[in-house]
């Protein structure tokens, strides 16, 4: 992250290369390569078009638009110069998405209801492009609220063409109107495999931290548990876990009662636990090792016994370390958690794999999307909560 | 790192933990909220919920939605498992009683049971539904209901232009071209392959041999990946299985290679059903028997093309059918 209290000389530069580096690639990307494809169905190839192909003024309205925030980044325009710059990459992105709608609407008008206008690899990098220049432009800017609006602006802009029915007939929102009946289920479930299975490694893992940090035998084995636990590929532990549960769910009436079988959450939250563990254990066992002795003695030295030692001094210094292991944890077991499609267990990896099955790239993004957004505003979260808890865990990222 | 860090210090960590503890207690309401049990029937009967699974793939995903509204039509309260996984996954299922009804293929059945595998009665269809019927019944309590007169059998597809310009229309020009040294890439899943009445059968039957290189297999059997990449060419692929009831072929541009001497084993889509379920609900054969019967090989086909090509979801697809048929108002 740019610092964003005093502003220097050096930032300032660097804040105008990341912008100029953004408007650049969103240009080039927009004048020469394929922005959208146009397939007659779902399954067969399509006809890939740049910008200026596929819709005729508008494209060239969009290239003026990048050359423009191109231009931008180069001027200095003051103090309000960061909030101009975000703002206009904002609309420029919003004119690419929609003309694209615009002309998926054409496109729909001749080959029906089946026809489907993706996105291509010019979108993609006009996406960064938009992204590197917001990013820029929220460094440039020195007020809370400034940055504010210059984060929203996009979100906003792209809702409000969401809404005006604009994009209804790009390919991904047609796959998103297929989906949508049991989005809200296998999103939530999603949700629960990530969070439950990190809470579960919160509550393992801590205490085996502090065990291991005690104890060199305790450190051998669990981290030699846990890093055996690493290698396995998740497809493979999911498979391995099956017959064990589904026999464990078979002869003990408690399992059954609450549904631990072969199929289902129970194996997906195993796997998941076993990898968000090593993560959290291993910063909490180094956090603790490293805090000074000095400091420990000195907590002797005023009569702490050992378990206030760790609950007052301890585990306070150990915080932000142990915090940013949790953040990892919980990043990891949101993209981990798409293998409960393979044991029936649903989530957000359903979407994806009906869509691969269909072989239909709109579809895997209706599933993939929102896994990234997930483990973004997770990891912003938690990143949040560190700066909170003063210290810094980056180190041991 | 100091322990000297003054009242600010301790109020962030403080904030820390609580947001922390929020983000535990979201994690709980997730789970709690996470039943996704469909309450859209209007007269509910007492009795236990339908689980209802299926494959993760079109077919099976529509013919699963037509079960599940077809039973809420009739007050049985029921569950969407469909789209739950690969077959495996979905035979557990069953058997585990994690789901208590799904789509099978009757052919399917001689994978299921020690010492069935390539035996001839899986290639009638009327021996086949008896055997797996029979089986399924004494060993596990599960039972075959009324199956779709319908062959989703294994096939051998290739492009309309490489059957024009090699005239293949039978599997004897298929043998005959192999025979002759024509370039062959073969996309297929790894069973099939295995199966003395897969490919093995086809070998054997018409007298020709694949090497190894000229097979491309995947580990599961969904044919919309393998005709997507016969269809583009994807790696030199230019023959491929395909099922019976696949629908985008003629969109695709790809035709079906004859299969004279009868190979293959039947496959026909079958609704399975835990005993139990069916002393609970003794109707449901009854209200499944004519929406199965009505399901031809022609109509799956239609079906399966408006899943496959993006027109409709397949629980859409489901109600239009039921509705145009008059099985539902």
């Amino acid at each position: 992250m740019l610092a964003y209290s005093g502003a220097g000389a050096a930032q300032r530069s660097t804040a105008a290369v990341i912008g100029i580096t953004g408007s650049s690639l969103g240009l080039l990307a927009t004048l020469a390569l394929p922005f959208v494809s146009f397939r007659p169905n779902r399954i067969v190839d399509g006809t890939a078009a740049t910008a200026i192909e596929a819709f005729g003024p508008w494209g060239w309205i969009l290239t003026i638009g990048w050359l423009a925030l191109g231009a931008l980044t180069l001027m200095p325009l003051g103090r309000f110069g960061g909030l101009t710059r975000g703002v206009s990459a904002s609309v420029v992105l919003a004119i690419g998405v929609g003309a694209s709608g615009c002309a998926a609407i054409d496109y729909a008008a001749t080959q029906g209801s089946v026809a489907r206008t993706s996105f291509s690899v010019a979108f993609y990098l006009s996406l960064l492009g938009a992204f590197l220049v917001l990013y820029a432009a929220a460094g440039q800017t020195p007020y809370r609220i400034g940055r504010l609006v210059i984060w929203t602006a996009p979100v906003l802009l792209l809702a409000t063409l969401a809404a005006s029915g604009v994009l209804a007939e790009l390919g991904i929102v047609r796959e998103w109107a297929f989906a949508k009946a049991t989005f809200a289920r296998e999103f939530r479930r999603h949700m629960a495999y990530a969070l439950g299975a990190t809470a579960g490694a919160v509550a393992l893992g801590i205490p085996f931290g502090i065990l291991s940090a005690r104890d060199r035998r305790a450190e051998t084995i669990v981290m030699g548990a846990l890093n055996l636990g690493q290698v396995f590929p998740a497809l493979a532990f999911v498979g391995l876990m099956m017959p064990i549960l589904g026999a464990l769910g078979d002869r003990v009436a408690l399992f059954d009662a609450i549904g631990i079988s072969g199929i289902g959450w129970a194996p997906v939250f195993i796997v998941l636990l076993v990898y968000a563990l090593f993560p959290i254990t291993r910063n909490t066992l180094v956090a603790i090792r490293q805090i000074d002795p000095a400091v420990l003695d000195t907590a002797r030295g005023m009569g702490m016994g050992r378990w206030r030692s760790l609950a007052e001094v301890e585990l306070p210094l150990a915080f932000p370390v142990v915090l940013a292991g949790i953040r990892i944890a919980l990043v990891q077991s949101t993209a981990g958690a798409i293998i409960a499609a393979f044991v029936g267990g649903g989530g957000l990896g359903t979407i994806m794999f009906f869509g691969l099955e269909q072989t239909s790239m709109d579809l895997v993004l209706v599933g993939v999307l929102p896994i990234v957004a997930l483990a973004l505003v997770f990891d912003a979260g938690l990143r949040a909560v560190e700066r909170m808890a003063g210290g810094s865990g980056e180190a041991y990222a | 790192m100091t322990s000297d860090q003054g009242e600010g210090y301790q109020m962030k960590r403080l904030l820390a933990v609580l947001t922390m503890l929020a983000l535990v207690a979201v994690a709980s309401a997730c789970t709690a909220t996470n039943s996704g049990v469909d309450d859209g029937g209007v007269e509910v009967t007492e009795g236990p919920t339908v689980r209802v699974g299926s494959m993760l793939d079109s077919e099976g995903t529509v013919l699963g939605s037509m079960v599940i509204q077809m039973l809420e039509a009739n007050g049985i309260p029921t569950e969407d498992r469909t789209k739950l996984g690969t077959p495996d996954v979905v035979r557990a299922a069953l058997l585990e009683g994690e789901i208590d009804a799904t789509i099978d293929y009757t052919g399917n059945g001689q994978y299921y049971h020690e010492g069935e595998e390539g035996l001839p009665r899986w290639k009638n269809a009327a021996e086949a539904y008896t055997a797996i019927a029979q089986l399924d019944q004494e060993i596990y309590d599960i039972a075959w209901l009324a199956p779709a007169p319908a062959n989703n059998s294994e096939f051998i597809a290739t492009t309309e232009d490489l059957s024009e310009t090699e005239s293949l229309v039978t599997m004897e020009d298929f043998a005959d071209y192999v025979n002759a040294g024509g370039a062959v890439k073969l996309i297929g899943s790894q069973k099939w392959v295995d199966n003395p009445l897969g490919l093995k059968g086809f070998e054997e039957a018409y007298g020709f041999a694949l090497r190894d290189d000229q097979l491309v297999t995947l580990a599961t059997g969904n044919t919309a990946e393998m005709l997507a990449a016969l269809a583009r060419g994807t790696d030199g692929v230019n023959f491929s299985l395909t099922y019976g009831t696949d629908g985008q072929l003629a969109d695709l541009g790809l035709v079906v290679l004859t299969d004279t001497k009868d190979v293959p084993p039947v496959y026909e889509p079958t609704p399975v059903f835990r005993g139990e379920i069916l002393e609970a609900y003794p109707q449901i054969a009854a209200i499944l028997e004519p929406v199965f019967l009505s399901l031809n090989q022609s109509k799956l086909q239609e079906l399966n093309a408006k899943v496959a090509l993006g027109e409709e979801e397949p629980a859409a697809v489901a109600r239009a059918y039921l509705q145009d048929n008059g099985f539902l108002e």
